[in-house]
């Protein structure tokens, strides 16, 4: 096991690399503060509406209430690599534009303390910048014209350590720290006439969030959950390097590092969820999530942000003995009214999604290979928005090791 | 050991060399965040003017310059040339007799005026040292004493385009004396010769109306020069041979024109010193340029340094300066196509020559293109962006000006009259763009 571990810690370094280097989508409304969320979430909740809150999860890690930690089994160690395939049709009312990528999104850990009592570690992205705009503007006082080109690129990432126990019985507790971290870049390129102007401004983001949860169990059919994200702040600084290049010759216009720039705020987020048997193979999940942008300052175009989720999750029968039995089928939607304003327009996301957990070997070990398929519409096409279509497929492997069982008898 | 776990890991590796494809999307403008705008202005003030260089370098510019003419605006300017001369060798048959000695100068094409006017020419030796009052060079204003005595003279209808050169012939005394100081070895070397003369001067005119520009070469290698013939015959026992010595201008620094301008009836004729910047507000909305007399187009830009306090960040992106001639000022658009232009301080003291950001110098160039004889809206651009941003950054103080004027300024005659930024039609305009951020 010893080169697994290797392979591992290996394997997180890489991810670092890859989380600053790399973006999983290309989103024309990234421009606005830190980027567009995350909403790759973990296991199989993508296909279950990406709820969660009021989820008992077991064999894999359910990053939406840290409260369910509490239940990972006792030697059972998991280890959870999301990806991400995404292909994006967008259009305004004139142009029409498909964008493909794939790429990591997430890795994390989770692993008991002692019975009752479970950690998790991970890194994820909590938002991501990826945009490349192109406009023709008038120059002001005559009639040429100018392009502008606008690339953005980065995002903040997300280290977290969160823990769950239980309290009593069927009464969960969790909590969760994260620090954020991350840099987003903007380059903007100028061209008037036969002069080129290039600004390169590289924001960095860093600040801490916290957040607790719990969930309680009724009659072992139906558990409800809550969690509340505090608000906080993170703290920004900018460089910003400016070139003018005419006559072939590069004029340095600006260079400025290390600039306060205005904090970004996280607003006070909560969430409310449950989950319950509708049958013996089938269950409910649905989450409400409301975030407060309203009492942040991080501009006029900020406002509250409510998400509704619902998912359904089927197995074919309780026993698990035949390998078909222990795939489970899994189908949601997830409504976000979004929390940025453009051109006095809420931008607002649908999506829908189907998936199916499959378990990775015949062997009693739950590793299980999440593949989910979510169609979403984002934006709106009134006000020369753009609307942004997407299509995306997404792997997660929730691995289950029983180390500390295996490192016993060793 | 989970052997599968491992090949999912690889396969994992496998997948994400797909690429990211990103492309470029086009979307509404207020949907952009950005600060940057970019602006035009074409309303700084430029207040143009009129001034006089006191000295401009005539030696070393390969050109004789003869000539006379009068302009209303300008006066009369008027050119002489001076000249120093040498020959190759100082040996002649003793047996040879003096025939002839005479001037020819070879037409370089450039001439300025009515060339359907005679011209007439006189030489007159130079009686002191060929060299400067000071320093290696001569000045339009610089002159040599000359002797009293005509050596030669000629009028002629000046043909500078058709006929290949002139001939003026020199009197025989100044001949004969040459001719036998060779002869009997008074004169073996250079040295000899220029102890005994100093150089000659060429006077055109005073009255004549045209302007005529010689060339020159100073060796013997080409016989398409302008040289000073001595003519002389050996009688052989049956016939007689006709055979000649040339001598030629000792070099380039040893020839210079002495331009002198009479402004007394003209606008210009209060400028007395280089200092004194003539407004175009009492030169009738026009500003002045001629070559050889130092007259140039000055413009000031008063209020470039705001464009620093427009905005709190901004940079200029291009600076074009459109400038148009008056009609009818100039002999044609080809002699006029292009201006040199100059940094100068608040004295109208030369800083450097304009360049661009790449550091080759800048021209004011006439664009023809529109040009034709019922449409004369010919004009100049210069960009002058560079000139700028020395400005705006404090590399040129805030009162430096721009020079104009005609790149032959010291080897010619030519002049025009440019429409200044108050005048009523064909304004002098600056356009800057520049962007804030």
């Amino acid at each position: 096991m010893k080169a697994t571990t290797y392979f591992i810690v290996l394997f997180f370094i890489f991810q670092f690399n890859f989380i600053k280097a790399q973006n999983t989508t290309s989103n024309q409304y990234s421009l606005y503060g830190l980027g567009v969320e995350n909403t790759n979430y973990f296991g199989g909740f993508n296909a279950l509406g990406n709820t969660g809150t009021g989820y008992k999860s077991t064999l894999n890690i359910n990053k939406s209430n840290p409260a369910s930690l509490a239940f990972i089994p006792q030697n059972a160690f998991l280890y959870e690599i999301g990806l991400n395939g995404e292909y994006t049709n967008q259009k305004n009312s004139n142009t029409k534009q498909s964008n493909n990528n794939f790429n990591f999104t997430h890795i994390a850990f989770a692993f008991p303390i002692k019975e009752n009592w479970g950690v998790n570690v991970g890194l994820i992205p909590y938002s991501k910048v990826n945009y490349e705009i192109e406009t023709l503007q008038y120059i002001e006082g005559n009639s040429n014209q100018y392009l502008t080109n606008i690339i953005g690129s980065g995002g903040v990432n997300e280290l977290f350590i969160g823990t769950g126990y239980k309290l009593f019985k069927n009464f969960t507790i969790g909590a969760e720290v994260a620090a954020l971290f991350g840099n987003i870049e903007q380059e903007e390129r100028i061209y008037v006439g036969n002069t080129e102007t290039y600004f390169d401004r590289s924001k960095n983001y860093s600040g801490f969030n916290a957040k607790i949860g719990t969930q309680y169990q009724f009659k072992n059919k139906t558990i409800i959950g809550a969690t509340v994200s505090f608000p906080s702040t993170l703290k920004g600084d900018q460089s910003v390097n400016g070139t003018k290049n005419i006559q072939s010759q590069e004029i340095s216009i600006i260079s400025e590092s290390d600039n306060n720039i205005n904090h970004f705020e996280l607003p006070l987020k909560l969430s409310f969820g449950f989950s319950t048997y509708i049958k013996s193979n089938l269950l409910l999940s649905a989450d409400y999530k409301i975030n407060f942008w309203d009492n942040t300052d991080n501009g006029s175009n900020y406002s509250n942000q409510n998400i509704y989720g619902i998912g359904f999750e089927y197995k074919k029968s309780t026993n698990l003995a035949n390998y078909w039995n222990r795939v489970s089928y899994k189908m949601g939607y997830n409504y976000n009214s979004g929390f940025i304003s453009v051109s006095d327009k809420k931008i607002d996301t649908h999506n829908f999604s189907v998936g199916v957990g499959l378990p990775l070997s015949n062997k009693l070990e739950f590793s299980v290979l999440n593949i989910s398929y979510t169609y979403g519409r984002e934006g709106t096409l009134e006000k020369n928005l753009i609307i942004d279509n997407y299509h995306k497929l997404s792997l997660n492997l929730s691995l289950v090791g029983n180390w500390f069982q295996k490192r016993k008898i060793f | 050991m989970r052997y599968y776990i491992h090949v999912i890991w690889l396969l994992i590796f496998a997948l994400v060399s797909c690429n990211n494809d990103s492309k470029t999307y086009l979307i509404g403008d207020d949907a952009i965040d950005t600060d940057t705008r970019v602006i035009q202005i074409d309303t700084l003030t430029l207040n143009a003017s009129t001034i006089i260089l006191d000295s401009l370098v005539t030696s070393s510019k390969e050109r004789i310059l003869v000539g006379s003419y009068n302009d209303e605006n300008f006066g009369r300017i008027t050119s002489k040339s001076y000249f120093e001369f040498v020959g190759d060798e100082y040996e002649i048959d003793d047996k040879a007799v003096f025939d002839s000695i005479g001037l020819i100068l070879r037409y370089d094409s450039y001439y300025y005026g009515d060339t359907l006017q005679p011209q007439t020419l006189k030489i007159q030796k130079i009686t002191e040292d060929f060299t400067p009052e000071e320093g290696s060079s001569f000045y339009n204003t610089s002159k040599l004493k000359l002797d009293d005595e005509v050596l030669g003279e000629l009028t002629f209808t000046p043909q500078p385009t058709k006929k290949d050169s002139i001939y003026i012939p020199l009197s025989k005394s100044f001949g004969v004396a040459l001719f036998n100081d060779i002869i009997e070895n008074n004169v073996n070397s250079n040295d000899d010769l220029l102890k005994t003369v100093n150089g000659l001067a060429i006077l055109p005119d005073t009255l004549s109306n045209n302007v005529l520009g010689f060339g020159f070469k100073t060796n013997l290698e080409s016989d398409h020069n302008s040289v000073i013939r001595l003519y002389y015959n050996v009688e052989k026992e049956y016939n007689e041979d006709n055979n000649y010595k040339d001598f030629y201008i000792t070099g380039a620094a040893k020839q210079f024109n002495q331009i002198q301008s009479d402004f007394s009836n003209t606008l210009l004729s209060d400028i007395t010193s280089i200092e004194d910047i003539k407004p175009t507000s009492s030169t009738n909305q026009k500003s002045y340029i001629q070559s050889g007399s130092g007259v140039c187009m000055r413009i000031e830009i008063p209020y470039l340094i705001n464009l620093n306090k427009l905005e709190n960040n901004s940079t200029n992106l291009s600076a074009s300066l459109k400038i148009y001639p008056v009609n009818n000022s100039y002999k044609n658009t080809s002699s006029i196509d292009s201006l040199a232009v100059y940094v100068i301080d608040h004295k109208n003291r030369m800083i450097e020559q304009l360049t661009n950001f790449g550091g080759d110098n800048v021209y004011a160039l006439l664009n023809t293109s529109s040009y034709n004889e019922f449409n004369d809206t010919s004009y100049y651009t210069v960009d002058i962006n560079a000139y700028i941003e020395q400005v705006l950054s404090g590399s040129y103080n805030s009162n430096y000006a721009l020079l104009f004027l005609l790149p032959d300024y010291d080897k010619s005659v030519d002049k025009l009259l440019l429409h200044d930024a108050t005048s009523s039609d064909n304004k002098m305009k600056l356009s800057v763009i520049y962007l804030t951020y």
